[in-house]
């Protein structure tokens, strides 16, 4: 190097230039003082930065993050039907499958030919439309109960950690 | 390197929660880039929030080939210089600035040596933070994430001389400020 050059100098701190071009870099700055003091200036600031940390953001931002995360997640997968109308289809269903099911099994002769004895049954102590429909209150709350809570479990995104 | 592809497939497979892993590695670089860019910690802490959100939805884009670290970086710096060109913040300028002085004057030099290691970092840091965005995130990229030169050119979209060019003007941009800074710091002393 024979004029001075201060890119060079930062080359050389770096570690960028060849032999040949550290072996005319050393020999300059035996006859450039300004240079010398230039590159121990310059060496001295690049030590600095390198010494210096990162910053750190709030406590929160890598929960809040986790939280954007899952709220981007869950409207990504957004179901075609929500929970609400999940929960009504599936109550329904239940609910009108159970009471196929009492039928089916309290209430022959529902199935029974015309004109034949009813034998008596069980369903004889529920024959009384008052008693059924207290009855078909109890059971539809209970399966609408028990239907929300496994649709909670099955529907609602996990929790972040 | 091989852990974060390892928490990347997780979160492709579905395993949303492995990517805090990838949160809590890289959330206090990717927080500095932006601040850096940015000047403001409100904003920073909301564009790199932004970046990892980003990240996150773009994962699967993601290819094997190149550093997770590079790929991300790229997304924060955008996405910091996006806010940044957005909020319209007025960077101080070195130009209107008003440089007379001169590091081998040997008041400022003996300033700069005498000071301890915690004052000299405020001082860079606050030397770091007047230069301008691109100047503040190549200074950055270059120091505090320890990229080479040709990960600045991927993660800036510049090429690789000037990413060069660009690192070499942001040293004596960063020196002309620690003139600045330390001769304010020695007319307060004297």
């Amino acid at each position: 190097m024979k004029k001075c050059n201060e890119q060079k100098i930062w080359d050389y701190i770096d570690g960028e230039l060849n032999p040949e071009e550290i072996k005319a870099i050393r020999e300059h700055f035996k006859n450039c003082p300004k240079c010398l003091e230039e590159f121990e200036i310059n060496l001295s600031l690049h030590l600095e930065i390198k010494k210096m940390d990162c910053m750190k953001p709030s406590i929160r931002f890598g929960k809040n993050i986790m939280e954007a995360i899952e709220l981007d997640v869950s409207k990504q997968f957004k179901p075609l039907l929500n929970v609400f109308w999940k929960r009504i289809c599936i109550g329904g269903f239940g609910t009108v499958a159970f009471y196929a099911i009492i039928i089916a099994i309290f209430y022959p002769h529902v199935f029974a030919e015309p004109n034949t004895p009813k034998v008596f049954s069980l369903w004889s102590l529920f024959n009384h439309p008052a008693t059924t429909t207290v009855l078909g209150v109890f059971v539809t709350a209970w399966i609408l109960y028990f239907a929300d809570h496994w649709m909670q479990k099955r529907f609602k995104p996990e929790p972040a950690r | 390197m091989a852990d974060d592809f390892r928490y990347i497939d997780q979160v492709l497979s579905g395993k949303h929660q492995a990517f805090r892993y990838l949160v809590d590695k890289y959330q206090d670089y990717a927080f500095t880039l932006a601040f850096r860019v940015l000047k403001n910690r409100e904003d920073a802490e909301e564009a790199a929030q932004d970046a990892f959100v980003k990240a996150f939805r773009e994962l699967a884009r993601f290819q094997k080939t190149a550093k997770f670290s590079t790929w991300f970086y790229k997304i924060v710096y955008h996405t910091a210089i996006d806010y940044s060109r957005k909020k319209k913040r007025q960077i101080v300028s070195l130009d209107n600035e008003d440089y007379h002085f001169d590091f081998e004057d040997s008041i400022y030099r003996t300033q700069w040596q005498k000071t301890c290691d915690e004052d000299r970092k405020k001082f860079i840091s606050k030397a770091i933070n007047r230069l301008n965005e691109n100047d503040a995130a190549v200074i950055t990229l270059f120091y505090l994430h320890e990229n080479s030169i040709e990960e600045i050119s991927e993660i800036t979209n510049l090429s690789a001389s000037n990413v060069k060019v660009k690192l070499f003007r942001s040293r004596i941009k960063l020196k002309k400020h620690l003139e600045s800074i330390l001769h304010k710091e020695t007319k307060e002393l004297l």
